[in-house]
């Protein structure tokens, strides 16, 4: 129900719907862009093109399934787009060997921020407090096994340990999540 | 017993940062059941699933936001004057043709002026930096030359270049800048460039800074043939061997950093390093052996000498050097220093 709300409100020019779906999703969009163009800047630009579109062509726009689908879809669309075209650009003069474009299972990662935040962040919390420093040391600040072991003074081989232990738990967290997810956009 | 340390191996794993008999081992791990599978599959999801949330924050959706806002309110004010510009296009159509006519009528006249040309040449280990009649400025780095006109033609600004220039354009929209490499040359109407055209290293380079810049071969005049437009960023470049052209996204500031006098390498192969060295220290450098080529380095110049650069490379890198005498030529001047880079044996 709020969901057709918020489509609702795209397709008739609500800047207040429309501010907050764009805010809401923003992030995670350009995200999911740059895992397929490579490209930060132009992932910006792909995902706000979309919204200005979504807001100028909004009568000729038809949102079948979720926003989300819908979004992600589009951005999906439009990355590949953009690939093919830097392709194009430089094919008549280069001939390099052709690569298919592999984009796996990209729709798992069809997440807002908020919502990756929250699985994460509920999942961490079950772990205890030094595994979980360890973990974001390890995984969000981006240091070296070696270097969170120098920090906190224990054994490189403790800090591996730990790092595992936080994964599995995530995984088992995550398992719950996603694969429903993925069953959804992949049915539709 | 064997379940806990697979699990311990699993990071590493998707990390890419085991051995290869590690691995072996959680392959067959992986392999061994369903449920194996399932559980791999579910750890690099959740790995995925961290990266992915670290992505997201380097986006600010504020900003972005108050970007389209500012997008949509010039879209209401442009569709005002959407039926006005289709008039417009009418009336202007005439008055191009018109304009053109004329040019091509000018061209004819000058067809031949007579125009004294100039070659400034930059002999090795030297660079030089000054201003074209144009008020363009230009600097050129070693074993350089550029000819120009002392007075330029009224429908375009040429210039030929052999070796390496930087380019800052002055803009002036309606004479383009036209730079004359041979093979690959380049249209510009204001912008900053940078041009590496030596004859010897069989190999063209074009890195754009800033502004817009239309590659073509030909004669710009007569017989011009687009190839591409680069963006800021881009450099294209391509080897006498070979009739392609490569476009691809660069750090500009390496390409450039000679004008300040720096010898820049970032994450460079060894015979791109190599290439640079022999230009700025005009000296031939051997490199012995096919593993140095994937040897890749970084390192910032300035008023290293080249046996202190060498020393430099030795630290960082697993070579040896050796410094060949220089011989005395006939005309009793010195031959070129010669050095020979290897692998050091272990």
């Amino acid at each position: 129900m709020e969901e057709q709300y918020l489509i609702r409100g795209i397709l008739t020019q609500n800047k207040i719907v429309f501010d907050f779906v764009f805010s809401y999703y923003y992030s995670g969009l350009c995200a999911y862009c740059e895992r397929i163009t490579n490209n930060q800047d132009v992932s910006e630009d792909i995902v706000q093109e979309l919204f200005l579109n979504l807001w100028i062509k909004h009568h000729k726009i038809k949102i079948e399934s979720s926003l989300k689908n819908y979004l992600f879809t589009s951005v999906k669309n439009r990355s590949i787009d953009y690939i093919k075209s830097e392709q194009r650009k430089t094919k008549k003069l280069i001939h390099l060997t052709e690569e298919p474009l592999q984009y796996e299972n990209l729709s798992s990662l069809w997440f807002a921020e908020t919502e990756l935040q929250a699985v994460v962040e509920k999942s961490l919390q079950k772990l205890p407090p030094r595994c979980r420093e360890i973990f974001e040391l390890s995984r969000l600040d981006g240091l070296k096994n070696q270097q969170i072991a120098d920090k906190l003074s224990l054994s490189k081989r403790t800090v591996e340990l730990q790092v595992s232990n936080a994964l599995k738990q995530l995984r088992i967290d995550m398992a719950a999540y996603l694969p429903l997810n993925l069953l959804m956009f992949l049915l539709k | 017993m064997i379940d806990k340390p697979i699990e311990e191996l699993l990071p590493s794993w998707i990390e890419g940062t085991l051995n290869p008999e590690e691995r072996e081992k959680v392959d067959q791990w992986k392999n061994a059941s369903e449920e194996n599978r399932q559980i791999f599959a579910g750890l690099h999801r959740a790995w995925e699933g961290i990266r992915q949330l670290k992505r997201m924050k380097h986006y600010d959706a504020e900003k972005a936001l108050i970007r389209v806002n500012s997008k949509i309110t010039a879209q209401k004010k442009n569709r005002i004057f959407e039926v006005f510009q289709k008039v417009a296009a009418v009336l202007i159509l005439p008055l191009i043709v018109a304009t053109f006519l004329f040019a091509i009528d000018k061209s004819k006249k000058e067809n031949d002026p007579f125009v004294a040309w100039h070659t400034l040449e930059i002999p090795a280990g030297m660079r030089s930096e000054f201003y074209l009649p144009d008020s363009t400025k230009v600097y050129l780095n070693s074993k350089s030359s550029l000819s120009y006109p002392l007075v330029f033609r009224d429908n375009m600004r040429e210039v030929k270049l052999s070796g390496e220039a930087y380019f800052e354009v002055a803009e002036n929209k309606e004479v383009p800048f036209v730079v004359n490499n041979g093979r690959i040359n380049i249209e510009v109407t204001g912008t900053e460039f940078l041009v590496t055209n030596y004859a010897y290293e069989e190999l063209t380079e074009i890195v754009l800074l800033n502004g817009s810049i239309n590659l073509f071969q030909g004669n710009y005049l007569t017989a011009k043939k687009d190839i591409i437009q680069l963006n800021p960023g881009e450099k294209a470049f391509s080897r006498e061997n070979n009739k392609n052209l490569v476009v691809e996204q660069v750090n500009p500031e390496k390409y450039i950093a000679w004008k300040a006098g720096m010898l820049l390498f970032r994450e460079d192969p060894m015979p791109e390093v190599v290439r640079r060295l022999n230009r700025w220290y005009n000296v031939d450098i051997q490199l012995e052996g096919p593993e140095l080529k994937d040897w890749n380095y970084t390192a910032t110049f300035e008023d290293e000498s080249l046996t202190q650069v060498l020393e430099l490379l030795k630290i960082s890198a697993p070579i040896e050097y050796t410094i060949k005498q220089r011989e005395v030529k006939t005309d009793k001047t010195f031959s070129k220093m010669e050095i020979i880079i290897r692998q050091k044996n272990r």
